[in-house]
């Protein structure tokens, strides 16, 4: 975040890129195990988790954005602990900005995870457990490199959709230049300043070509995966 | 043992003896397929036991049940199973790594000589054909070091062709290791090829069991094989073999008999179905 001051445009997408990565790195786990979860648990319940797992899909984002900071804002439950534990303060920084977007995207992540994992052949995983792989083994060894191209497609799915979040982040973690001014921030504040048309116009154009570019390469990169498991 | 589905039950009880093949055989529907998953652990019965070599491993009374992956029970499905992502000798290895401890049967260049996979080992499992996928299997389980190996219908989802192709793998595996097998099959003709002891079901329930040339005489046999394939096993001695004309004489018990035979050198067993359907029975002797 130091260095030489950049051009608006530039600053916009680092800060895209780098809150998009966060977020993926961050809910990627958690995404593998909410879906293995509504998957393969069965337990009271379930369907309210998925529920909850799929609710940033249908409410406004500025909603999901309000929650998070009424949860993790200075004086919210969750970010009081977090600040006084750990000295970590998620309102109105990068990292919140991460957070966001993350809750955001977790839904697309699960679906593409949950639909890979429904067709793993379970018959594989008898044949694993009747040569002595134990649960975790099985896991690692045979379930999750099938359910690869899913996830694979989760996260750039997510990512590229990450690099665009707006409503969440602005609610939750502000409009702050150089800390969580990312692309579509930019733009709609370039679109409100007198003289920025020329501005906004780059920077839409750049969401754009960025978009393509991020579907093209999940595209890819799923063919390619698909191929070595065998798909 | 016994289990319950809805509209259907098995209630089994059977004894083998080991080493040996013994086949499970009988219609589709018997309950042939529920018994190897019943033996193997992947289906708990309802109620019964199962014990291995007299361990116990399942007891549904005492509620004892050994997970599946510690019972050392190599299982060759009838479709497979290879691991998509690995490589035939990738999946080869994978029971292999995870059993180390057990005493080895069979090494890996020895699995891979018994079966013919030298020239398959990079592959992946989609470029093998139906035939190569079954001996990889066969291969894969062997190399887990099993105490025993279920076999359930391991050639029904292959052609004519491809199952003669299989077929001597699995004689040859027989006769050179000495792990016992349980072969399920609704194919009378493979039960004959490589079975030693056979157990007959029909809805659920074991009709009959015992060695496969006593069996064969058997009146409950007959309904399931049809009248076509009845008659008599017998076993023969090969005490003399003429490799030009392909005639070989066959010492079985009263009598010798000469039958078209190749490739069985004399000193070899050999099994001999006499089809019912051929054989006129005369009170009075023979004449010219």
């Amino acid at each position: 975040m130091n260095g030489p001051p950049d051009s608006a445009e530039l600053e916009a997408l680092r800060l895209s890129l780098e809150v998009a990565v966060r977020s993926v790195g961050f809910s990627l786990p958690l995404a593998v195990l909410a879906a293995w979860i509504l998957t393969r648990a069965r337990f009271p319940g379930r369907l309210l988790l998925d529920a909850f797992v799929h609710l940033p899909l249908v409410l406004p984002p500025v909603a999901v954005g309000y929650v998070l900071l009424l949860l993790f804002g200075a004086r919210g439950p969750l970010g009081a602990w977090l600040r006084t534990s750990f000295g970590i303060q998620l309102a109105f920084t990068t990292a919140g900005a991460a957070l966001a977007t993350a809750v955001m995207t977790f839904p697309l992540m699960v679906r593409a995870i949950r639909l890979s994992l429904e067709n793993v052949d379970r018959g594989l995983e008898e044949a694993a457990r009747t040569l002595g792989a134990a649960p975790l083994d099985r896991f690692v060894s045979i379930t999750l490199p099938l359910m690869l191209p899913g996830i694979l497609a989760g996260a750039v799915t997510a990512f590229a959709a990450g690099l665009g979040e707006f409503g969440a982040v602005i609610t939750f973690a502000s409009n702050v230049p150089g800390v969580t001014r990312t692309l579509p921030l930019a733009l709609y504040t370039a679109m409100q300043s007198p003289g920025g048309d020329a501005l906004a116009l780059r920077l839409a154009l750049l969401s754009f070509g960025l978009g393509l570019l991020g579907l093209l390469a999940a595209e890819l990169l799923v063919r390619r995966v698909r191929r070595y498991v065998g798909g | 043992m016994l289990k319950q589905f809805s509209g259907f039950r098995l209630d089994a009880t059977f004894t083998a003896p080991t080493p040996g093949v013994i086949a499970l055989f009988g219609r589709s529907g018997s309950g042939k397929s529920t018994l190897t998953n019943v033996i193997s652990g992947l289906v708990s019965p309802d109620v019964g036991t199962v014990s291995l070599d007299g361990e116990l491993l399942t007891d549904i009374r005492r509620g004892l049940s050994v997970p599946v992956e510690r019972r050392q029970i190599g299982y060759v499905f009838q479709d497979s199973r290879l691991f998509p992502h690995l490589s035939v000798s990738g999946n080869l290895q994978y029971g292999e790594r995870r059993n180390q401890r057990a005493a080895a049967i069979v090494g890996f260049d020895e699995v891979v000589s018994l079966l013919g996979l030298a020239a398959l080992l990079q592959r992946k499992p989609r470029q093998l054909s139906g035939g190569e996928r079954q001996r990889v299997s066969l291969g894969r389980a062997l190399l887990s070091r099993p105490r025993l190996l279920l076999l359930d219908e391991p050639l029904a989802s292959l052609d004519v062709s491809r199952r003669e192709e299989v077929l001597p793998y699995l004689v040859a595996l027989r006769d050179r290791v000495s792990i016992p097998m349980v072969y399920v099959s609704h194919q009378f003709e493979e039960v004959l090829r490589l079975a030693t002891h056979l157990v007959l079901l029909e809805a659920g329930r074991v009709l009959a069991e015992g060695p496969v040339d006593e069996m064969s005489l058997y009146p409950e046999l007959q309904s399931i094989i049809g009248p076509d394939l009845v008659g008599a096993v017998v076993e023969g001695l090969v005490t003399r073999a003429n490799a030009e004309t392909g005639i070989a004489d066959l010492a079985v018990g009263a009598g010798v008999l000469q039958v078209s035979l190749r490739d069985a050198p004399v000193g070899a067993r050999v099994r001999l179905q006499l089809l019912a359907r051929d054989i006129i029975p005369r009170r009075s002797r023979c004449r010219g």
